[in-house]
């Protein structure tokens, strides 16, 4: 058991770095050297970091229902981790996304909301994410825990198609809804290192809580007999720690 | 900045730099918090069982 | 365990007059869910107040409403009393395949929605005055897809949350944001069929229903066994 390594360097910390690094060199240059869009002008700048937080969140919660899978196939807690991790990760860019969205649609449209499919279905999933976390807080025998929260993130995945067409249908048969315009040449730089920079900072940060998670998830499935006094084991700081301790 | 294109059909909306700010500001704030927190816990030393 | 498709069959069938004997033997229970859902009614046409065009407009929405928000404490019922006398483990380690178990009681479930659903569109059409333009045939088959679709992921969920503590608060937390498209397709496709559907959208909605239904019975058949065993 690596108990003692957890100081040195390791490949998640090589792609946060990469991350930050190409979010910040996208971010700059489509704060101060990208042109103004043409219809939306200078706020159209906030999609240079609200776009890549959607495309990296897809991914995201895609690996997360990966590691889903994979923990019901094999029942590891190492993929149960991975589980947990990438449900933050993917919760995190979600709630940002919204964020961004909103900030994005008030000078836009006049409006902080609206009920455009891809809004509203990432606002779905958050809640339906938002679940899986909750879930896991709230069981503390640690198989159990594997299997039900790798079921919700299943049926969460699986749902989210049907739940865009479902608002996309509800939408556009009251009215033609009009999206953004198309990426024109000029965007596409900025707008494609940032992507790659949250992508790699969503990995690395699913790295990091992956390797402080499974610490925990592996000594708990070690030891099934003591499912009640597993919480009193763990730290109050450290992740799992807390989950159990906002249950109990 | 000087290459805004014509409007076709409303007007460009100028300005909004503060809505700007936000999503940026924002953002970076909720990931580096994100990822301190997560720095913090992954050094947190390993509860030795009795 | 390999059975064949006539064994599953005879046990669904099993499981299923099994849970529909359960609930005809406690119906004072289900009375008082009717009186629930009837209450809902008012309390919305209160909530609302007494403006008859949004009343009749919106019929469809609170008949809907109050069928899922009654949902959540007859799934909750229908696998409290398997867990209560540890029944459910019983069950788990019988020669019963575990999507026979599914499939009887997401039926059983289904089936008392539809009943409560027949039970709550009378007094929609009498409180809030809505019309019914097209076919009654069609509004039953928009009443027993809708059912069908808040009994699949109902009916798993309920088995999830069934032996942790805080039930009450968790099977709605997951089970409502997950059937978002199934109460947009349900109330759209009831409020054109008693509002009138020149444009022949019902359909498309109802396929969207029928596509849900498909999703969620095949995939919750399937994981249904891991959720009883853990």
């Amino acid at each position: 058991m690596a108990t003692t390594q957890s100081g040195g360097l390791r490949w998640e910390h090589g792609l946060l770095a990469l991350g930050l690094a190409l979010l910040a060199v996208g971010h700059v240059q489509g704060l101060f050297f990208a042109p103004a869009e043409a219809m939306m002008g200078d706020v159209g700048r906030i999609l240079y970091v609200h776009v890549p937080t959607a495309w990296a969140d897809m991914l995201v919660y895609t690996a997360c229902f990966g590691f889903a899978v994979a923990a019901l196939w094999t029942g590891k807690a190492t993929y149960d981790a991975a589980v947990e991790a990438s449900a933050e990760v993917g919760v995190l860019y979600n709630a940002l996304l919204l964020f961004q969205g909103s900030v994005w649609a008030r000078p836009t449209w006049g409006v902080f909301w609206t009920w455009d499919p891809r809004l509203t279905t990432s606002a779905v999933v958050l809640v339906l994410f938002l679940g899986v976390l909750v879930l896991r807080r709230v069981i503390p025998e640690p198989e159990r825990r594997l299997n039900l929260s790798a079921i919700a993130a299943v049926l969460a995945y699986v749902g989210v198609p049907i739940v865009y067409f479902s608002v996309k249908w509800w939408r556009t048969l009251h009215q033609p809804f009009s999206s953004p315009q198309t990426v024109d040449g000029s965007f596409i730089t900025p707008l494609r290192l940032a992507a790659f920079g949250m992508i790699f900072l969503g990995a690395g940060l699913i790295g990091l809580r992956w390797r402080a998670l499974r610490r925990g998830l592996e000594r708990d499935l070690a030891t099934p007999d003591l499912p009640a006094a597993a919480p009193a084991l763990r730290l109050p700081g450290e992740a799992g720690g807390s989950a159990a301790g906002g249950a109990l | 900045m000087n290459e805004v294109a014509e409007p076709v059909a409303t007007g460009v909306i100028t300005g909004g730099w503060s809505y700007i700010w936000a999503a940026y500001g924002v953002t970076w704030a909720a990931l580096l918090l994100f990822l301190g927190r997560a720095l913090l816990l992954s050094r947190a030393p390993d509860p030795e069982p009795e | 365990m390999a059975l064949s498709p006539t064994v599953i069959l005879r046990q669904i069938g099993q499981i299923l007059s099994k849970d529909l004997l359960i609930e005809w033997r406690a119906r004072s229970r289900g009375f008082a869910l009717a009186c629930f859902a009837l209450t809902l009614l008012l309390l919305f046409s209160f909530a609302v107040g007494a403006d008859a065009t949004t009343l009749r407009t919106h019929a469809g929405a609170y008949l809907w409403m109050s069928i899922f928000l009654s949902s959540t404490l007859l799934l909750a019922q229908s696998m409290a009393h398997e867990v209560e006398a540890g029944a459910l483990d019983t069950l788990v380690l019988a020669p019963i395949s575990p999507a026979a178990l599914f499939f009887g009681k997401a039926l059983a479930n289904a089936g008392q929605l539809v009943l409560l659903a027949a039970v709550a569109l009378p007094p929609v059409i009498a409180l809030f005055d809505a019309p019914l333009r097209e076919s009654p045939l069609r509004l039953a088959a928009v009443v027993v897809a809708g059912c069908l679709g808040v009994a699949a992921p109902g009916t798993l969920y309920a088995a999830l949350t069934a032996r942790l503590q805080s039930r009450q608060l968790l099977l709605p937390l997951l089970l409502f944001p997950l059937l978002v498209p199934c109460l947009l397709a349900s109330v759209k496709a009831t409020s054109l069929l008693m509002s009138g559907d020149p444009m022949h959208q019902v359909n498309a909605w109802l396929g969207l229903l029928l596509a849900f239904d498909l999703l969620y019975w095949s995939i919750c058949g399937l994981l249904f066994g891991r959720v009883i065993e853990s």
